[in-house]
């Protein structure tokens, strides 16, 4: 037998082997290796991008919120909602209604309503950090010798967990400053997305914010409601129309038989109110400034 | 013989051309340490005397004359956003509603790709979203001309 003839088909063979298990060893070593290099410092910084998102976005909704809601309070002459109350053309008769008139305490759960509803329509632009795939890792995946990673379902994902967060966040506090209402909302929680080999979880950002928005000055519908119980409720209309129009500057008064319908714009809102001057108005002693 | 050279010049390939032999350290790039500071510092420029800033007329369901201004507004400022150097670059700025573009500043070149994307959804007045998006778009940029920016 020719020596030379076998020896290289041999070479050939081997080398194209030795070469073959060369490459599968040092790709599947690398397709396994889950160590992101700045992996945890770009998670962080996204969440961190995502607490600044977040934060104008409640800031605006907070606005709006604020504007609707006293808009909405002086539409329903100070109540929550014109549902307890009768109504003529459209003005709330304060008499008729069954709620306490609570201003401050109508104006936060409308606010509250008004935020939420916000929030509701939430959405994150978060993208989850995808380090480039490793040589060949696809192809071992494929042929199952090593694991493929798994996907949460939608509901699951990053971005679903930080929108539910947002949506579940409520207004905890309110307080008037210098004609600004400082608003508090609840804390949010934001997990750091787990870049491996740290879990989901492990280190997390917490934001609390506080938002400043134009306010109106409540008072005055305590001040109205106190002035129509004391110079309105049995008295002559004259005498009625002549203080409130003394009282509240810019207020229009206007008669519809034992009905009395007013109108104080504010400075974001205008003021509906309508009263039966022959019937009493609804707690009086119990009410007052907040 | 020839089998064997042509084993050698597949292996080089794939260990040197396509990188098999490369460093096993997925490191994450320039690029991905990015975050939407510029889209935010665009959204709060004021666009007006009243102080009211590019976020609040575009929530505000602005009339067409609003939007005009606020386009005006976000082109010069996009100028101003660095870009890389003797590369065709563009920064580009697009608002949309309902799948509807309400603002479309946008300038590519062919075969360009898209860096650096920052997105946002705000609220609208009116109970909707609306969705914010700046991006910049290069032809031909590598790692190195992205990492200055």
């Amino acid at each position: 037998m020719n020596k030379k003839a076998f020896f290289m088909p041999l070479f050939v063979v081997s080398t194209f082997l030795v070469l073959g298990i060369l490459l599968y060893s040092i790709s599947s070593a690398n397709a396994q290796k889950d160590d992101v290099v700045g992996g945890n410092a770009v998670a962080l910084i996204k969440t961190y991008d995502e607490g600044e998102k977040i934060m104008i976005y409640l800031d605006k909704s907070a606005v709006f919120a604020a504007e609707n809601s006293f808009r909405l309070l002086a539409d329903n002459g100070g109540f929550a909602s014109k549902s307890d109350c009768e109504t003529i053309n459209d003005f709330v008769i304060v008499n008729s209604c069954k709620a306490d008139f609570n201003p401050q305490a109508s104006f936060n759960k409308i606010l509250n309503s008004e935020f939420s509803s916000y929030l509701f329509l939430y959405k994150s632009s978060y993208q989850s950090f995808n380090p480039d795939k490793v040589f060949l890792s696809s192809a071992f995946t494929f042929f199952g010798l090593i694991p493929e990673e798994v996907e949460p379902a939608a509901e699951y994902s990053y971005s679903s967990l930080i929108e539910k967060k947002v949506k579940d966040s409520k207004i905890v506090s309110s307080q008037y400053e210098n004609n600004k209402l400082i608003l508090g909302v609840s804390e949010i929680k934001l997990d750091v997305e787990g870049i491996n080999p740290q879990p989901l979880g492990s280190s997390y950002y917490i934001i609390k914010p506080r938002i400043n928005v134009n306010s109106e000055n409540l008072e005055v519908y305590n001040e109205l409601y106190n002035s129509i119980a004391v110079n309105c409720i049995n008295k002559e209309f004259s005498e009625c129309n002549s203080y409130l129009q003394q009282q509240f500057k810019g207020m229009s008064v206007v008669r519809d038989g034992v009905i009395t319908k007013l109108t104080l714009p504010l400075r974001y809102s205008s003021v509906k109110m309508a009263f039966n001057s022959n019937q009493p108005l609804k707690q009086l002693d119990v009410f007052q400034a907040q | 013989m020839l089998l064997l050279l042509i084993i050698l010049i597949f292996y080089s390939f794939v260990f040197f051309g396509l990188g098999a032999a490369k460093s096993p350290d997925v490191v994450a790039k320039a690029s991905d340490y990015s975050d939407s500071g510029k889209l935010i510092a665009l959204l709060s420029f004021p666009v007006d005397d009243s102080g009211r800033t590019v976020s609040d007329v575009l929530s505000s369901n602005p009339k067409e004359d609003k939007i005009k201004l606020v386009e005006k507004q976000v082109r010069l400022l996009l100028l101003q956003f660095e870009k890389p150097k003797d590369k065709n670059a563009f920064w580009n700025f697009v608002v949309s509603a309902d799948s509807k573009e309400i603002i479309s500043i946008r300038e590519s070149s062919i075969g360009a790709d898209r860096f650096f994307e920052q997105e946002i959804y705000l609220p609208s007045k009116d109970k909707s979203l609306f969705k914010v998006n700046l991006f910049l778009n290069c032809f031909g940029c590598s790692e190195e001309d992205l990492s200055g920016i």
